[in-house]
């Protein structure tokens, strides 16, 4: 089979990943398939693959949406395709989602812009209070506020173009879990651990931008109960590739979140569970 | 039917948003970009279970304009032959974005210097194109299953019947085929016709 993998140039920022991304097209060959790295020309040459793997940065406004979207009409195999795309790039959406399934998170408000209520939910959650933008990543939209004052001027500023926060309870751990899932079975997991002076995986120190340490687990050692949140978790949004980050605190766990493509980097999430590439190819190519 | 917007006789968004909702739900926000206001309406209401029109996945696609001419196609309508351009192919035609970012708008062009400037400005130096040929380009406002020009009709209904979406404009080229979907602003909103069209509910929203 054919399998056209949709990248754009910083997907070979990281060594890393530029090299989980060849490791992809040499499995893919000893499996008898043939996978293609393409840039947007894939929008021309859909009808060439199969099936499509998405590896750029997804969100329902950026062109890895488009490429989803119209392999779906093609009637071919998508990872990712565009509910989990649309689900997980909204935490709105994945609070939802979370609600309904019951899955352990830390407390949550969603924050219309009601600001008369404001307060009073800071209350309910405890300073510091996590505010995050809907759409997020990278850390990039997630703040965390001291006390009042703080969490009016972050509100402010995140509600300036969106019409939407997620207020919730802050639980400080020196790592994630980060478990990949795939097709309701588990794929691979990891820590992500916090840099020094850092809460967020993706942080800024002293000025400085750092970024968390990965460490490998192997999936048979996590515990049950870890394993058994985390496929729930993604359950929750669909049948997908995903990510799921957890925080763990005395035995607790809390999900914090879901993502949908996640990152791969070759010696990073793949150093426990190397067959991860095998497994993504299989979905990507079954019937 | 729970209607919900601006205007007299609707329940406004932000109440909307703090209640549980119970019946169907009729959005009649006018704008259902992801992450807007329409968008987190219809959100609301799927995830508490009601049947919502429009449903956010429609909502996504339909301001997509390879997707949105797509699912156009496939229901039967008939739409322009496009192409999905991230290089420059300079020709007299019309040029969309695919993006929904910044005031990019759509841009007939005459020229390659025209064409240059369009293709930058709509792509944002980054995000494909869609590129057609079109002579003209002609606007509609549609109202539930109703257009402001009555012999767009057909087409309101249409996009009502595929995409659930009750509100906006759409860019129609040359032989009346559709090719591009935007959010109509609140003023243009034309709630009188809404009004006379849901005496009919039963024939709308089977
Ligand atoms: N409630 C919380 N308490 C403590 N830390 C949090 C909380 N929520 C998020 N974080 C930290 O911030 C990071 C980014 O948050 P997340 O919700 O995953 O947003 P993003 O989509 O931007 O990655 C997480 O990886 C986690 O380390
Ligand atoms: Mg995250």
């Amino acid at each position: 089979m054919r399998i056209g993998c949709f990248v754009e140039s910083y997907n070979f920022k990281f060594k890393e990943e530029a090299e989980a991304l060849q490791i992809f097209v040499k499995t893919a060959k000893k499996m008898g398939h043939e996978l293609e790295l393409v840039g947007k020309e894939i929008l021309r040459k859909m009808d060439k693959y199969d099936s499509i793997f998405i590896r750029a940065t997804t969100d329902p406004l950026l062109t890895a949406f488009v490429v989803s979207r119209l392999a779906e009409e093609m009637g071919k195999n998508v990872i990712d395709d565009s509910e989990s795309i649309r689900i997980c790039s909204d935490k709105i959406s994945l609070h939802y989602k979370f609600q309904k399934n019951e899955i352990p998170t830390p407390k949550t408000i969603l924050f219309f812009g009601d600001y008369e209520n404001l307060e009073d939910y800071a209350e309910q959650l405890g300073y510091p209070v996590v505010v995050k933008k809907p759409n997020s990543r990278f850390s990039l939209y997630v703040e965390k506020a001291n006390n009042y004052e703080e969490l009016l001027s972050i509100t402010k500023k995140f509600m300036r173009k969106c019409r939407a926060v997620l207020l919730q309870e802050y639980i400080p751990t020196n790592f994630d879990w980060r478990i990949g899932v795939l097709r309701n079975k588990l794929l691979y997991a990891c820590k992500y651990v916090m840099a020094k002076g850092a809460w967020k995986i993706h942080d800024i120190v002293n000025g400085r931008r750092v970024y968390c340490d990965v460490k490998a687990v192997k999936v048979d050692n996590l515990s049950l109960k870890l394993k058994n949140v985390a496929l729930k978790a993604a359950k929750s949004v669909g049948d997908g590739l995903y990510g799921i980050d957890i925080k763990e605190v005395n035995g607790k766990f809390y999900v914090i979140e879901v993502n949908d493509n996640p990152s791969i980097g070759h010696g990073w999430e793949d150093r426990k569970n190397p067959e991860l590439y095998e497994e993504i190819l299989i979905a990507l190519t079954e019937t | 039917m729970l209607l919900v917007g601006e205007g007299d006789d609707l329940e406004p968004p932000d109440s909307f948003l703090k209640k549980k909702p119970k019946s169907d739900v009729l959005n009649l926000v006018g704008d259902y970009r992801f992450l807007t206001v329409g968008y987190f309406v219809s959100l609301h209401a799927e995830e508490n279970g009601c049947k919502v029109f429009p449903q956010t996945k429609d909502a996504l696609d339909i301001y997509r304009a390879a997707v949105f001419i797509e699912r156009l196609k496939k229901s039967g309508i008939k739409v322009p032959e496009f192409k999905i351009i991230y290089k420059p192919e300079p020709e007299t035609c019309v040029l969309a974005p695919m993006n929904p970012f910044s005031k990019n708008s759509v841009k007939i062009v005459k020229n390659d210097y025209q064409y240059i400037k369009a293709f930058k400005k709509i792509g944002i130096g980054k995000y494909p194109v869609v590129q057609l040929k079109a002579d003209k380009v002609e606007e509609v406002k549609i109202f539930l299953n109703k257009a402001d020009k009555t012999e767009f009709d057909w087409l309101a209904r249409a996009i009502f019947k595929e995409f659930g979406v009750p509100l906006g404009k759409v860019l129609i080229a040359d032989d009346y085929k559709p090719f591009y979907f935007m959010p109509i602003e609140k003023k243009e909103i034309r709630l009188d016709l809404i009004f006379e069209e849901l005496k009919n509910e039963n024939r709308l929203f089977c």
